[in-house]
Formats: C-alpha cells, structure tokens, sequence
C-alpha cells in the first residue's frame, strides 16, 4: 500500500513538473520568435550593393591603417562551396565628390597554397585582425564542420594574398562564431552554443540554455574567459577603452566587460536591446557601438534553414549604441533597417567615414552614406 | 470537468496572446529621423491632425483634443493653428500661428477640434473640423479661411445623429465629405469594453451636405481617413487591426470599391495623400504606452512616435513600406498625424506639441 501510493504521487508530481516546464519552455519560445514583430525599410543616405559579393558576406573586419575591410564569404561551406575572403578599399576621405560615382567593388583575394591549409574545407564566418610594424595578421574563424579551427593567415598587400600561417584548433572549439584579437596570436572567440549538431544546436538555442561560452587563446593554450554565457554570437575588443563587447542572439543584449592585463573580464553592462544581435564594430574615435540585428528571429531560422538556390528573406538591422559619460547609460539609434528585400539577415557592419558597410549570412554586402551622422 | 477545464485553459490563453499582441508588449522604438527635426511653438496641447494646402504651403492644425474624457473640458482649450511652410528654417524658432476664430454662432467654450478636412469652395479654402464639446457632443464646425490676418470665419456646425463617435472625415466634394466613426461608446470605460470584447461598433459615413448615408457599418475602429483628388482614391486606417484599406470612390459618392488592405504591424492614426499618391501616416508603435500617455495629457508620460510611408503600385494592389521617422518619444510623443511639403515633414501628436523635420534627400523615405 505505502510503496505503491508513494510511487503514484512521484510520477504525478514528476509529470505535472514536465508539463509546467514544457509550458514555460514553449511561452518563452513564442515570445523570443518574435512572430508580431515587423520591420520598416529606411536608410542613413542613398546606398548600393557592393559589386563581387552574392553568396554572403557574413563577417567584416576593418584595418584603418590600410583603409580596408576584409570580406569573409562562403559560410556553410559544407554544400560545396569554397570560402573565400574579400577586401574592400574605403575611399580617402578627401575624395567625397567620387563617392558617388565610383564603382564598389570586393576584390577577393588569394590563399597561397600549402601543407597546413585545405580551401575545400574553409567556412569562413568572424574575422578579426592585429597589425604591428606594418604586417597585417588576419584570424578566421573557419566553422567547417570538419574543421573547428581559427585560421592565421598573413596578410600581403602587394600580391593580394593571404598565406596560411597556423591553424590554432581546440576540442573546447564547439560552434565558433566570432573573434576578437587583443594581441600577436591572443584573441577572445565565441561558441555560440554547446552543441555544434544542427539540430542539437536548434534545440539548446529554442530551449534558451545558456551554454555558449567565451574562449581565450593566450598564445599557447585555449581557457574558458566565461563557461557559460548566453548564445554569444558577435564580439569586439575595443583597444583604446580596453573593453570586449560581446553580443547575445538569444537574449536580445550587449554585454560590456573590462579586460584586465592577464586578459581575465569582468563583466559590467548589459544593454537590452528587444533585437537579436550579430556582428559588432566600434567607432575608434567616440567609442559608439555598430551592431549589426536579426529583429525578427523566426525569419533568419527559415533563412539559415533554406538552400543557396532558395532562401527565405529575413530582415537586417543596424543599431548605433552611444555611451553617455557615467557609463551606464546609453541612448540608441537606428541607422538602417530593412525588410529582407535589399539585404536579408544582416550579420556584420563597420563605420567608416560617414559610410556604413552591412554584411549579411548568406546574401549580399551594402555600402551606405550616412548623410547626418550626428542623427543617425 | 475535465474538458471545461482545457477550454478554460485554452481560452485564457488565446485571451492572453491577443491582449500580448494588441498592447505591443516586447516591442520598442529605435531613434531614426531623415534631417534635422525642431520643435514647433504654438501647439503645446498637440497637434492631432495636419491638413496641407499644397497650392498655398500652408497647413493647418487642429489642438487641444477632448476624447472621451469630458472632466478634462475646463483643461482644454481647444484652438487652430496655421503652419507657414515657406517659412525660413534658419537658427530662429519655428512657430505655428495661432488662427482667432470669428462668427457670432461659434461657440469657442466647446470647441475641441478633432480631424479636420479642406475643399475648395468658390476660391475660398473651406475647412470641416470635427468637434466634440465639453459634454463629448460631437458635431461638424465649418470654417473658410480668411488670408488677411488670417482668421477663420465660422459658417455652420452641423450636428446629426450618424456623428456617433466621429473621428475623422476627408472633404470629396463642397461640403460633402466621407468621416468614420472610431466606435459607439462614449466614455473610457467603455471604450475599453469596446475594444477587450471585439465588438465591431465602428463605422463609415458619407455626408451630402443634407443627410448622411452609412457606407460601412460594423467596422472594427475606423480612424484615419484621407481622399487623393487626383487618382480618385480613399483610404481608411483601422487602427485596432493595424492596417489601411484602398477603395476607388464611386460616381455616386457613397459606394467604395475595395481595392486592397495593407498590414502595417503598427496603430497608425491619421492619413495624409502626398502628391505622389503615396500615404503616410503618423502611428503609435507600443501602444500600451501610448494609452497611458494619451490617457493622461497633463502628465510628463511620453510614448513613442513613428511615421509610416505607404507606395502603392499602379493598381493599388501591393505596397511598399517605409519608416520615414521613429522615436521612443523623448522627441516627440504619441504621433498621430504627418505631413510632408517642400522637402520638409510635420509630426504631429494626439495632445504633445508638433515636430517639424528637415528631409535634405527624399529618397531615403
């Protein structure tokens, strides 16, 4: 009698647990795809595609010493694409009066062949980059499901070339989404999820388990800076302000943390922001924060569900987060917005000179003026 | 037992993502504008509605709205103001004037002016103003503009019954004129009532200039409504199903023919027919904010504003649509009215002030 009852009650009280977690699960779900939300097209100042780049362009990174920004292109390499990386030259900014009529073209650029590197499983997605005496090393973040590695290259201008310098892998390197280098072979990456399955990384991410993380690479070994962070997808090290900025898809923030000197953060901010955000840039000269969004979560599942030869369009976003001086407040503009016609899931921005370049995942590059930069 | 249960439960729920998605919670504004934006002096209690007179660069503008909340009578004074868009938009204030109303039938004690409309009657720029009185009566004021001075001549108010809740009204012909009414209660609570149950008590209304006609009855909340002379179009906003309809207005004025409904996602207010046909409107984002700030005007609460631009193709099938404006209501609150002239936009607001905007490149719109 006693056992029997005992047993009866636990597998009551265990299933009307699973249905209250199941609810919550499902609310929060609901609320998180945001299935009413809409997005109006506007933008900073006339725009226009950048010539070269169809298939995506889902990483940015801009060198102002050379005025240009590196491209990653061809994420999702699995299908039988082969990733490439793409520069764009920024014109002087003198030269306003040609902006207008100049053709904007992405140049790709070679990868010198070698032992350590395979271009048949290169899925480029975050870059990142470090300069000293002149040379240009760019760090990629390769998501090819073979590979899970960050790839060193240096850069040469003169030939157009990128060589392979190392391949810096880890078993702790899960689903690498985004870097941020903070010196000669040091660099912070993201997982986004723990999983790295598609369909596993889905369900983490549906079920909104923070169990994505931050790495750091110190030169020689790869360290959790944090074991469990909230889906982190986008990250930049701001060096003049020695601050990593950290975006979270599925919590809808932006995390602020100070870096100290052994490269330990401590996390300070969050900035709620209602949108799902990707790539980050900041603004060297008034530390504003770029960030590229995906405002309508629902549309970019569809969208990194479907095929190159048919994809769902999903809105992009970019918004301009400006500290004030006590630091813990900000205010937010919205420079560019779009319903997915123009460019669809917009994944990394940079701003430079009045002009916003806007990356997407698997779609086209968008440069545009920014006419008022105080407004936008 | 058991399945009244999961009724309940079901109900309750779909109550629940009706009333999420209805309030716009989760949702907010991002700051954008397409130039330099100023406020206006004059308008301090709003601006709800704007009616541009694109011959003359002048628009004019209704103030100090009474909706629903007759005790707030004594407040309110309600006023018109005429905005110069010839103005010079130098480093000086920019200001609306405000317009003395003259005729010894015109009760100004009463006047609370709503949605307004213009004809062009004999040379003479009419104007029909909705107006509720301190008592939330509502009626019809008559106005032609008089230049010199300027001042507005009262005509004639015209009351009738099928003024049940008048909202807005578009002038399609000498003092006939085509106005909704936003519902059928006629105070907060039920209002509120109103809107929780669904009822469709909303309705569309075309006035000959002797009696009224009913075009549309059982209309969920009407609101906005404006005509373009030019291509024979008008437009209605629905303001609680978040979208606009496009109707040819047929020979005998009071038979429309439904061409098309846009889903906007957003609580747009007042409609304005720019000289390309496109239509704009000023439109309340998270509109739980925006009841609170509407419902409360003498209060510092501000809500957020945007101004939608709508494209229609050439068969007014499809539309393409724009955010020309947005913001969390720190600049201006609670838009409910646009206008746009001369490379320039008026924002107007349900009983906070007026914006003026600079667009130095209209294709960013």
């Amino acid at each position: 009698m006693g056992p029997s009852n005992f047993t009866s009650f636990l597998f009551k009280l265990t299933s009307w647990l699973g249905i209250v977690w199941l609810s919550t699960t499902i609310v929060r779900f609901i609320l998180l795809s945001d299935s009413n939300k809409r997005v109006y097209n506007h933008t900073p100042g006339p725009c226009r595609i950048l010539q070269g780049i169809e298939n995506g362009s889902a990483g940015i990174e801009y060198v102002p010493e050379l005025r240009l920004a590196f491209i990653s292109n061809g994420l999702g390499g699995s299908d039988g694409e082969i990733g490439r990386i793409l520069t764009y030259e920024f014109p002087e900014p003198k030269a306003e009066q040609d902006r207008s009529v100049k053709i904007h073209e992405a140049i790709p650029l070679k990868i010198q062949k070698s032992d350590s590197f395979r271009q048949d499983k290169f899925s480029p997605l975050g870059l990142s980059s470090f300069t000293s005496k002149g040379r240009v090393s760019l760090y990629v973040v390769n998501t090819h499901p073979e590979r899970k590695c960050v790839e060193a290259f240096t850069f040469v201008k003169e030939k157009s070339l990128l060589q392979h310098r190392k391949s810096i892998c880890d078993h702790k390197f899960n689903s690498l989404t985004d870097i941020a280098v903070v010196g000669a072979d040091r660099f912070f990456v993201t997982n986004l999820a723990y999983f790295n399955n598609g369909w596993m990384q889905m369900a983490e991410l549906s079920m909104q388990m923070n169990m994505g993380s931050i790495l750091l690479f110190n030169g020689k070994t790869v360290e959790y800076a944090e074991k469990y962070s909230p889906s982190p997808s986008g990250i930049f090290y701001d060096t003049p302000r020695e601050r990593l900025i950290v975006s979270s898809m599925i919590n809808e923030v932006i995390q602020l943390y100070s870096v100290k000197r052994d490269l330990s953060i401590d996390h300070k901010l969050d900035i709620s922001l209602l949108s799902s955000p990707g790539g980050l840039y900041v603004e060297q000269k008034s530390g504003d924060i770029f960030a590229s969004f995906h405002p309508v979560l629902n549309s970019l599942i569809f969208h990194w569900l479907g095929t190159n030869e048919e994809r769902k369009a999903s809105p992009s976003q970019v918004l301009r987060i400006r500290m004030q001086n006590d630091d813990v407040s900000w205010v937010v503009t919205e420079p560019y917005a779009n319903d997915g016609a123009t460019i669809s899931a917009s994944n990394a921005v940079a701003y430079v000179n009045d002009q916003l370049l806007i990356g997407s995942l698997f779609g086209k590059c968008l440069l545009c003026d920014v006419d008022y930069p105080t407004l936008a | 037992m058991g399945k009244i249960l999961v009724a309940v439960t079901i109900a309750l729920c779909a109550f629940a993502w009706k009333m999420y998605e209805s309030l716009d919670l989760r949702k907010t504004v991002y700051n954008h504008r397409p130039g330099i934006c100023r406020q206006v002096h004059g308008p301090v209690k709003g601006s709800e509605d704007i009616e541009l007179i694109r011959s003359e660069g002048i628009a004019f503008i209704t103030s100090g709205i009474l909706y629903l909340q007759p005790y707030r009578g004594d407040i309110v004074e309600g006023k018109m103001f005429l905005y110069d868009f010839n103005q010079k938009l130098g480093k000086d204030q920019l200001k609306a004037k405000e317009l003395p109303i003259k005729g010894a039938s015109f009760d100004q004690n009463n006047f609370h002016p709503h949605g307004l409309t213009h004809w062009v009657v004999n040379g003479v720029i009419r104007l029909y103003v909705i107006n509720h009185s301190d008592g939330f009566k509502h009626s019809v004021e008559v106005f032609d503009y008089d230049p010199s001075g300027p001042a507005l001549i009262h005509k004639k108010s015209i009351k009738h019954a099928s003024f049940i809740r008048p909202n807005d009204l578009a002038a399609i012909g000498p003092d006939q004129f085509i106005f909704t009414n936003d519902g059928v209660t006629q105070s907060e609570m039920g209002n509120l009532a109103e809107i929780l149950s669904g009822y469709k008590g909303g309705s569309v209304y075309y006035w000959d200039g002797e009696d009224s006609q009913v075009i549309f009855s059982a209309m969920a909340a009407p609101n906005g409504i404006a005509y373009d002379v030019k291509n024979n179009k008008l437009f209605i906003s629905e303001i609680n199903y978040r979208r606009v309809h496009a109707y040819t207005v047929e020979k005998d004025k009071k038979t429309l023919t439904h061409l098309s409904t846009v889903d906007l996602g957003t609580a747009c207010d007042n409609l304005f027919v720019d000289s390309d046909g496109s239509v704009s409107s000023g439109c309340h984002p998270v509109l739980h904010e925006a009841a609170k700030s509407i419902g409360d005007c003498e209060s510092d609460v501000t809500s957020p504003s945007q101004v939608i631009r709508i494209k229609f193709d050439k068969d007014y099938k499809t539309a393409a649509i724009s955010e020309p404006y947005a913001n969390d209501g720190k600049e201006v609150s609670g838009s409910s009215a646009v206008a746009f002239h001369n490379n320039q936009m008026l924002v107007g607001t349900v009983c906070k002030g007026l914006l003026h905007c600079e667009i130095p490149d209209p294709a960013v719109l």
